[in-house]
């Protein structure tokens, strides 16, 4: 039935996970896409999709057809979406942020906050936050 | 806290002498008390009542004792404190911490629940740690302090499991409880445990070998200080229990060799170390830890008159180590130096110090004159009637001995002599320092002249912890042969010991090894341990790197989710048929395996992004021939979007992208195909289960009659989930918001932003707006065919991104008349309008409504369009801005 | 209406601060923090004197429509997520004069109002909403700091909470897919019929790794500590005080009230043991305050996590009461620390000195706070302990128990070095003593006493979260 389904979603879990761990900020971040998309699709396949026929009541009629595609599945895959594309969008900014600001997109190099070394090596600086004496 | 501001208040001419009312009246009242109510007093209130536990009090003569020790020489260290401190700074919270400490102590002897017990035992310890760490700039206060706390809340703790322990197998909160019902609970495998436990709390408490070694350091306290708590009362408390809990004991093989050994070890090895300080504070507290071994060893022994030897040699110590103690500091004081080595003849300058040294040293020794000799005489008999293991008879000998020692070093030694050179001149101290040790070791004397009060007293708090104690006849006992056998044979070798005293004190000075050897140095190598081991672990765990974060979380949710896998039932399903349509099925899997494949070999980012486009595109035709087009449509436009926003944002990550092969990084690999093993796995069995559609059904047969709308899903999103799509758009919004600082730390290394043709541009504007009605026509039909506020809204910001694309940002931002992120908050609050108004028809938040045909839904999804619309176009025109801004002087090389 | 109100008033004023600056955001940011506690209490009061309380949204029957339900625990939580929001807007007010408030502002009202729509939410999916608000949110307040350390910090933290967020996802999509509900209630009576609890075996238990990393179970926290410590110590009191507390109590609600938990009790246990003594290891290995206490937060929930492996109405009790005394102290002590930085100058320990003579009333505050932190009596935290402790004892799991014991051996080590090295070291340099405003002191006191309060009279708390039906093996 939905075994295709099921094996994309798979195929794309390996994949994503695979780019995740990658050391490339960019790879990581659409590893992290790629891993939404296969999210929303096992979402979609809660839902035991087979029929063809969208969840829209036909004119004349009063409640959908009994082999119309379940609603609640695609109205929560539809939720899902648009909030990963969202965080998404954040995620791009982000790494492009942090990429610029160190200098480097190697993940492995972003160690500002937890220096290599020991702890005596830290070196907080406090001067983020500006105050008025 | 307000206290120690009251305290603080009044400044220097607070004369903190009048602090002392506050023991003398307790312990007036307490005398009062005695003489009109008879013992044992009790009180009771409940404190949490769903466990039982209550603020349980109970005194007996036992708690009485203990309450006059802590009330009356509470008293006299208030009043010393008052000379002692006069001109250290801060001693207000020396004071306040005092008084903590004293309510502390009165609240542990007189507690007869074991948790409120608990409360004060550790009240006792915290204040215990502020007052020895008093002189905190010095860095050996500070690590004395940390050590005696580390110690007494260990045991603390071991102390409560105890006590939890105890208080379970007797079915009582109450100590006198736990006692009474001991008979029941004897046979219970956890009663070793308890005991082992509450020892344990106890030893480290009363400063027990192996847990000894605090006390000595905690001699870094101010005087005042370690003649209340270090001497006098605080290390008592463990004695204190361990009476309390012996009636129950007494008996058990266990309880007896814990008690006897660690007080035999305690008392001998404190014995020998006292010889090797010279330290007269360090003495005295090598002196006082051999005392309080000397008394661990009383109560274990299994014999009814112990229990009088425990009582009268607890008073005694009392009342002569204080005194010595605070002799100490008045040398101290006055001199400057506590090392005996230069205190000579100070009876010349101190003659009521000695005075008071005389007599508490002759309390001390045990000589027949004072009352320590009564104390030692009772002691004496009682070993006797025991049977004692000749060895530790003999190790009491010299404990005797070395006491009347010290006793002797402490009274005769510095007081006696020619006076030093360096020391003529030098006035007696304070009366206030004079009259409380002098008080102190009068009362010593006088108790022994005058016995007739505390005896009696003495012997009832002798028989509330062994029924069967009787008073024995001081008078008939003193006997020349018993005076020989207990403290005669001592005497003499304590003479010795007074005389070689130097002597012996260099050859043990030399054995350095003593040092390393023992407990303390245990304690050092646990805390080494501890910071080595968090070291390891900490870099272990916490790499800093954010690929090691990830492999390892992944690897641990890998395996804990076979642990869920191995735990649940599994099953397969059947597969007997196919749908028709699964060539377009297995077009568009065949399209996302592809992309998904293709994306892991990608270095090129643009060429990634274009893959793991290809998976999105992909998933919207499965949707489309899903029966989904609401879905396929919004993956369409979303990846889209997508795309045009990620497509901007590459040239802002100037580096060339990490080149690596992950296909040759196995563990990666095997996460990876372990991931997707599990997602099969799960996904399987899945389809295993039938469907229960009873959701599915509901929505279908209500979303017309109810909710006036034909698209299902688009009736679930705005009005039965509405909330869902609420908190989304919230996500939406909050998103660029969140996003906006950020923008600032990015630029590109080359302007983007070549405008494009004349002709592109003329077309722009007229494309813009028939996009943005074919958005709001997307919009409208939503509620009763595929559509809706998302598609809508991003089919306006591709609208919106044309614009931005072939003008500019600021020429795009003109059309959209508001700025992107308030937009989008109007979006959001446009939609939770429509959401009231439900409310205002007393239908529910988010329940639609209709007026005038219009309903309330519209506006809803009115909102979601401008949340998506204002947010993405955010995103949209942040970035173009960035690379619209005039180059920056950045050198780095382009991107591959 | 009050279950409704706590959660709307605060998003509808992040959405306000976003148009409006100065004084005038100020004012409205600080009325609404403090309305929303008048509405947290009355929300209380309502629940104890009637019972819980169940709001629909839309008016739909019960299973098809979203609702938010509130008991006496979920209650409570809202209050205190009240009150700690409504002393980091006091205490934020003065501490930063530069960036940009009104964003601050809106991103903070928009944590709050995530947090406890995450505490009210008795739906599945909705849960999973609330939960990507609460961390744009957090992400947000996190970059608003501009520094490089934010940004990073940033980005590790979405990184994991990302995973674990589709985890959540696709977990919730098979739960619906296996038994076609959402609603707790629902959810509560499938999972406990024969035919179709076994389906949820699975899939909770894979909602129950995306809550482990949620929480920051061991090993599932390098998140935590590498982010929380980028925050500035105020809105740390707001996020780590909070943020994995919450996800705690959906953890408690999902598993004592609506999935059958039971056959993963005792791993549970052993990872709470693990976590406890991990947590408080890496404690004792920093020196900077902030990274301290982030890495108590691990520990403390391995606390938590132990009071849940218990489940039994003891345990949760216990587990309850030491959520609220450790949302309270923990949120106090970032404070603290906060008023550190701006007294000494600096977070790490061996930079500092010298607070104990120069900030008296701070060091009471601290040695309160910190003491409860260890579980020493007469504070709050002992009674959390002393709660869990004693359903290990029933339960016979000595081991937990030594565990636990340990750990706030352990607590005690770092706690103490705190206020060896900051309070009573002699500061190396010179103090840089800025001008504490009275207000925040003010409110640091509030919180203290609470925190005493709680330890003296645990009574009435006690009562009040034994009330609450937990009840194990799924039924409502």
């Amino acid at each position: 039935m939905s075994l295709i389904l099921i094996t994309v979603i798979s195929i794309c879990v390996s994949s994503g996970i695979l780019l995740l761990l990658s050391r490339e900020v960019f790879k990581m971040i659409m590893g992290l896409a790629v891993l939404g998309t296969a999210a929303n699709l096992v979402v979609f396949t809660g839902g035991r999709p087979g029929s063809l026929v969208p969840a829209v009541i036909e004119q004349g009629s009063q409640t959908l057809m009994t082999n119309a595609a379940s609603p609640l599945p695609q109205a929560l895959v539809l939720t899902a979406i648009v909030i990963g594309f969202a965080l998404l969008c954040f995620a791009l900014i982000l790494a492009a942020a942090v990429a610029n600001q160190q200098d480097n997109s190697d993940v492995a190099s972003y160690r500002e906050n937890e220096p290599s070394g020991n702890a005596k090596a830290q070196s907080d600086k406090p001067s983020v936050m500006e105050i008025e004496s | 806290m307000s206290n120690q501001q009251a305290i603080k208040g009044p400044g220097s001419s607070f004369n903190y002498i009048a602090l002392s009312l506050i023991p003398f009246s307790l312990f007036v009242a307490l005398i009062v008390g005695l003489v009109q109510f008879p013992l044992p007093w009790q009180w009771s209130q409940p404190w949490v009542s769903s466990l039982d536990i209550a603020l349980a009090f109970r005194v007996d003569a036992f708690s009485m004792l203990m309450l006059m020790l802590i009330t009356g020489i509470g008293t006299m260290v208030f009043i010393y404190g008052s000379g002692y401190l006069s001109h250290t700074p801060g001693k207000h919270r020396i004071f306040f911490v005092l008084i903590i400490f004293m309510m502390a102590m009165i609240g542990a002897v007189t507690a007869d629940d074991v948790i409120l017990f608990f409360v004060f035992w550790e009240l006792t310890s915290i204040t215990s740690f502020l007052l020895v760490g008093f002189n905190h700039a010095s860095s050996d206060a500070r690590d004395s302090a940390r050590q005696a706390l580390f110690v007494t809340m260990a045991g603390g703790i071991a102390l409560l499991a105890g006590l939890l322990l105890l208080s379970d197998m007797a079915g009582t909160w109450s100590l006198s409880g736990i006692v009474a019902a001991a008979p029941t609970y004897m046979d219970d495998p956890r009663l070793s445990y308890a005991i082992i436990l509450v020892l344990i709390g106890a030893f480290t408490k009363s400063a027990q070998f192996p847990f000894h070694f605090w006390l000595p350091n905690a001699m870094s306290a101010p005087t005042p200080v370690s003649a209340y708590l270090h001497s006098a009362t605080m290390v008592k408390l463990g004695i204190y229990l361990m009476a309390r809990l012996d009636p129950a004991f007494n008996e058990l093989l266990l309880w007896e060799l814990l008690l006897i050994g660690a007080g035999a070890i305690t008392a001998v090895w404190a014995a020998v170390l006292a010889l090797r300080e010279r330290d007269l504070k360090r003495i005295l507290a090598r002196s006082t830890l051999s005392a309080l071994g000397t008394l661990t060893l009383l109560i274990g022994l299994p014999s009814s008159s112990a229990g009088l030897a425990v009582i009268a040699f607890l008073f005694a110590h009392a009342v002569y180590k204080a005194p010595l103690f605070m002799v100490a500091g008045n040398i101290d004081h006055v001199t400057g130096t506590r090392q005996i080595d230069h205190l000579m003849g100070l009876r010349r300058v101190m003659p009521w110090t000695a005075a008071a040294a005389i007599l508490a040293g002759l309390s001390m020794a045990g000589l027949p004159m004072a009352f320590g000799f009564v104390a030692k005489d009772i002691m004496a008999v009682a070993k006797e009637q025991s049977e004692l293991v000749e060895i530790v008879g003999y190790g009491l000998l010299l404990v005797n001995a070395v006491a009347m020692a010290v006793a002797a070093v402490a009274a005769i030694r510095v007081f006696w002599g020619p006076l030093e050179k360096s020391f003529v001149g030098l006035r007696e101290a304070n009366w206030r320092m004079v009259i409380p040790p002098l008080m102190l070791a009068i009362i010593g004397v006088e108790f022994e002249l005058f016995p007739d009060f505390i005896d009696p007293l003495l012997l009832s708090a002798a028989q509330s912890i062994s029924p069967s104690s009787q008073l024995v006849e001081i008078s008939t006992s003193y006997s020349f042969q018993n005076m020989f056998s207990a403290t005669g044979i001592s005497a003499l070798i304590a003479i010795f010991l007074f005389l070689a005293w130097d002597r012996i004190h260099d050859r043990l000075a030399s054995m350095r090894w003593l040092d390393n050897f023992g407990p303390e140095a245990s304690y050092e190598v646990v805390l080494t341990t501890l910071k080595k081991t968090a070291s390891i672990h900490t870099r272990f765990l916490q790499s800093g790197r954010l690929d090691k974060y990830l492999l390892l979380t992944i690897s641990a949710l890998i395996a804990m989710s076979f642990y869920v896998f191995w735990n649940a039932p599994i099953q397969m399903p059947a597969f007997n048929h196919w749908p028709m349509h699964s060539w377009a099925w297995l077009v568009a899997g065949g399209l996302m395996s592809i992309g998904a494949v293709v994306a892991v070999f990608l270095q090129n980012r643009l060429a990634l992004l274009m893959a793991v486009g290809l998976i999105g595109y992909g998933s919207a035709i499965l949707f489309l021939f899903a029966g989904a087009p609401d879905l396929a449509f919004t993956q369409f436009t979303v990846e889209t979007v997508l795309v045009v926003i990620a497509a901007t944002v590459i040239p802002f990550f100037k580096h060339a992208p990490y080149r690596e092969t992950p296909w040759k990084q196995p563990l990666k690999l095997l996460l990876a195909l372990l991931a997707g093993a599990g997602t099969f796995i799960l996904l399987m069995n899945l389809q295993a289960i039938p469907e229960n559609r009873d959701l599915a059904s509901w929505f279908a047969s209500n979303s017309l009659p109810q909710a006036n709308g034909r698209n299902v899903v688009n009736v679930i999103i705005v009005d039965f989930r509405a909330l869902d799509t609420l908190g989304e758009i919230a996500v939406v919004a909050f998103s660029l918001l969140a996003a906006k600082p950020l923008f600032t730390h990015i630029s590109a290394n080359r302007s983007e932003a070549a405008s494009g043709s004349v002709l592109l541009e003329k077309l722009a504007v007229p494309l813009y707006w028939m996009m943005l009605t074919a958005a709001l026509w997307i919009l409208l039909r939503g509620h009763n065919e595929p559509g809706g506020g998302f598609i809508g809204g991003l089919v306006a910001v591709a609208a919106s991104s044309q614009l931005a694309i072939l003008y500019n940002s600021r020429f795009a931002r003109k059309y959209q008349y508001l700025m992107p992120s308030k937009l989008a908050m109007l979006g959001i609050g446009m939609a939770m309008v429509a959401g009231m108004a439900g409310l205002i028809t007393g239908e529910g938040f988010l329940r639609h409504v209709e007026i005038a045909g219009l309903s309330s839904v519209l506006l809803f999804d009115l909102g979601v369009f401008l949340t998506v619309w204002g947010s993405f176009t955010g995103y949209v025109y942040s970035l173009l801005e960035r690379h619209e801004l005039p180059l920056e002087t950045s050198e780095q090389g382009g991107m591959s | 209406m009050s279950l409704l109100m706590p959660f709307l008033l605060p998003i509808a004023t992040s959405l306000l601060s976003v148009f409006i600056k100065g004084r005038l955001l100020i004012g409205i940011n600080l009325i609404s923090s403090f309305t929303l506690l008048a509405l947290a209490l009355q929300l209380l009061f309502e629940v104890v004197s009637s019972g819980p309380k169940s709001l629909i949204f839309g008016n739909w029957p019960v299973p098809y429509g979203i609702e938010f339900y509130a008991d006496g625990l979920s209650a409570l939580l809202i209050i205190l997520i009240a009150l700690v929001s409504a002393v980091v807007m006091v205490f934020m007010v003065h501490w930063e004069r530069t960036s940009d408030k009104s964003a601050y502002f809106a991103l903070a009202q928009c944590l709050v109002a995530s947090a406890i729509a995450v505490s009210l939410a008795a739906d599945l999916f909705n849960l999973y909403v609330w939960f990507e608000l609460m961390l744009i949110a957090v992400l947000g307040l996190m970059v608003l700091g501009k520094g490089r350390q934010q940004t990073e910090a940033a980005l590790k933290y979405f990184a994991v909470s990302m995973l674990g967020t589709l985890i959540m996802l696709s977990a919730i999509g098979m739960i619906h897919g296996a038994v076609g509900h959402l609603n707790f209630s629902a959810l509560a009576e499938l999972a406990a019929s024969e035919d179709t609890g076994h389906y949820l075996t699975l899939y909770g238990g894979m909602l129950l790794l995306a809550l482990l990393l949620k929480i920051g179970a061991f090993p599932l926290f390098a998140w935590l500590p590498a982010a929380y410590h980028a925050l500035p110590a105020p809105l740390l009191a707001l996020v780590g005080g909070l943020l994995t507390k919450i996800s705690v109590y959906v953890l408690m609600r999902i598993s004592g009230q609506v999935l059958d938990y039971q056959l993963y009790h005792e791993a549970i246990g052993w990872l709470a043991v693990i976590t406890m003594l991990s947590g408080v290891l890496g404690a004792a290995y920093h020196w900077d305050l902030r990274r301290i206490l982030s890495f108590h937060i691990v520990s403390q929930v391995g606390f938590l996590l132990l009071g849940v492996a218990l489940a039994s109405p003891a345990g949760m009790t216990g587990t309850a009461f030491f959520l609220f005394h450790n949302i309270l102290v923990k949120a106090n002590l970032f404070l603290i620390a906060g008023l550190i930085w701006m007294t000494a100058g600096h977070y790490d320990l061996r930079k500092i000195g010298g607070l104990y003579p120069a900030r008296p009333l701070l060091s009471v505050i601290f040695l309160l706070s910190a003491l409860s932190l260890v579980g020493v009596p007469p504070t709050s935290g002992f009674w959390g302990k002393l709660l869990i402790i004693m359903e290990t004892f029933t339960q016979e799991k000595y081991l937990w128990a030594a565990a636990a014991l340990i750990t706030s051996m352990l607590t005690l080590y770092s706690m103490s070095k705190i206020w060896l090295e900051g309070f009573w070291k002699p500061h190396p340099g010179q103090l840089v003593s800025l001008v504490i405003p009275k207000s925040t002191y003010m409110v640091m006191l509030i919180m203290s006493v609470l925190i005493l309060m709680m330890g003296l009279m645990p009574g009435p708390l006690i009562d009040l979260l034994q009330l609450q039906q937990w009840q194990q093996g799924g039924a409502l």
